[in-house]
């Protein structure tokens, strides 16, 4: 067990435990848009800056990937931390004006005007779609594209990804919900990802509930027989 | 100089620049870098095969392809023109040459002509600033270079 302070309360942490899980379990809010527990932490949004004082010297972090240690002081409300939170959150909105997401933390962060330039993506290159394809399905369907103002999140050549099964794990977890998913005419449809699979339907209820692709990659990951794998969670 | 892409020598190319480094994925700029030498761009076919043979996701491979400049993943001509637009050479007209290439060759700088002969690029000072303006083909430089110049120059690599 690790003792530490956040914002002056006392608060007692799993050994390896971050700030951030840390925070969270005593309640205290620290804004991320790229942590997720199921994906190891990337740093990439840098909203969750805090200061963190170890001995005598003070640092920022970010507290989604520093570890908690003894005696540490965590401040996640100083004026330069709120400050440091504003302009990261203020780039991210000159990059993609037009997500809800955003605007309902510059709500919270306190985030009036945009003072720069505006571009008009809408995704925020937290990677959370990449990891959660590489990490949770294990597939590696989808990653990065170039650098710097030219990076982007695409499958490889911006062509259909034949790993890609379209499980959806990727829509599911975005937090600025920009990977849609269609279900139309007996198809599963990712326009972002330029793919398309057909829908098998539940052998009890007839709903639609997987595509293809993906009964056959449960199909070689669990062995189970086809008629098994062919009814839904519902019918189960 | 370069090789022509084909399946068979594809996949022992790719297997020999893998074992140059002792089949380590971890290694993958090297690899990449060494088989761009011998095709002269990344390809398609090429950046899959060495996903294949190193285990390593597509893309992944495609992420570091595509993130160092190095790297490139258009086909490139069998001659580079590297247009000087620095400083000195821009002083001297350097623009004015650029742009006459670009009209002879009908592409734009940064892109290589339909039949593959010429790649048009632009360089910042190649420290040969008191022969502005300075064009290299394939390592050759050309000092003082005039926009009259331009069309029997390349008319002289085109016959070659």
């Amino acid at each position: 067990m690790v003792k530490l302070t956040i914002d002056g309360k006392e608060v007692v942490a799993r050994e390896g435990q971050t700030v951030l899980e840390a925070a969270q379990a005593a309640g205290i809010y620290i804004p991320a848009l790229c942590y997720h527990h199921e994906v190891k932490p990337y740093t990439a949004c840098r909203l969750c800056m805090v200061e963190v004082t170890k001995g005598k010297r003070t640092r920022f972090v970010t507290a989604c990937d520093y570890v908690v240690a003894d005696s540490m002081v965590v401040r996640t409300d100083t004026e330069k931390v709120k400050k440091c939170r504003k302009l990261v959150l203020e780039l991210l909105m000159a990059q993609c004006p037009n997500l809800p997401q955003l605007q309902e933390l510059a709500q919270i962060i306190g985030v009036e005007e945009v003072r720069f330039s505006k571009s008009n993506d809408d995704c925020i290159l937290c990677g959370m779609c990449v990891r959660t394809c590489a990490e949770v399905v294990g597939l590696h369907a989808i990653g990065f594209e170039g650098r710097g103002f030219t990076r982007k999140v695409c499958t490889p050549f911006d062509e259909p990804s034949e790993p890609c099964i379209l499980c959806g794990a990727c829509s599911y977890i975005c937090p600025v919900d920009v990977i849609p998913v269609e279900e139309v005419d007996g198809y599963r449809i990712m326009e972002r990802w330029h793919k398309k699979s057909r829908l098998v339907a539940c052998s009890k209820c007839g709903k639609y509930f997987m595509t293809e692709d993906e009964f056959r990659f449960l199909q070689e990951k669990t062995g189970l027989p086809e008629d098994r794998l062919r009814i839904c969670m519902d019918c189960r | 100089m370069a090789e022509v892409a084909t399946v068979e020598n594809l996949e022992q190319n790719v297997r020999e620049a893998m074992a140059r480094y002792g089949n380590n994925p971890a290694r993958m700029i090297e690899i990449l870098q060494d088989l761009q030498d011998i095709y002269g761009y990344l390809s398609k076919d090429l950046l899959k095969e060495v996903s294949r043979q190193t285990e390593v996701p597509l893309a992944r491979v495609y992420h570091i392809a595509t993130f160092f400049k190095a790297f490139t993943l258009k086909p490139r001509g069998k001659y580079t023109i590297q247009v000087c637009t620095g400083t000195a050479c821009h002083v001297k007209g350097s623009y004015r040459v650029l742009e006459r290439l670009e009209d002879v060759l009908g592409v734009r700088a940064g892109d290589t002509t339909d039949d593959l002969m010429f790649t048009l690029e632009t360089v910042n000072c190649v420290g040969a600033c008191a022969l502005g303006p300075v064009v290299i083909i394939n390592g050759k430089y050309y000092g003082h270079v005039t926009p009259v110049q331009v069309e029997s120059l390349i008319k002289e690599y085109r016959e070659r």
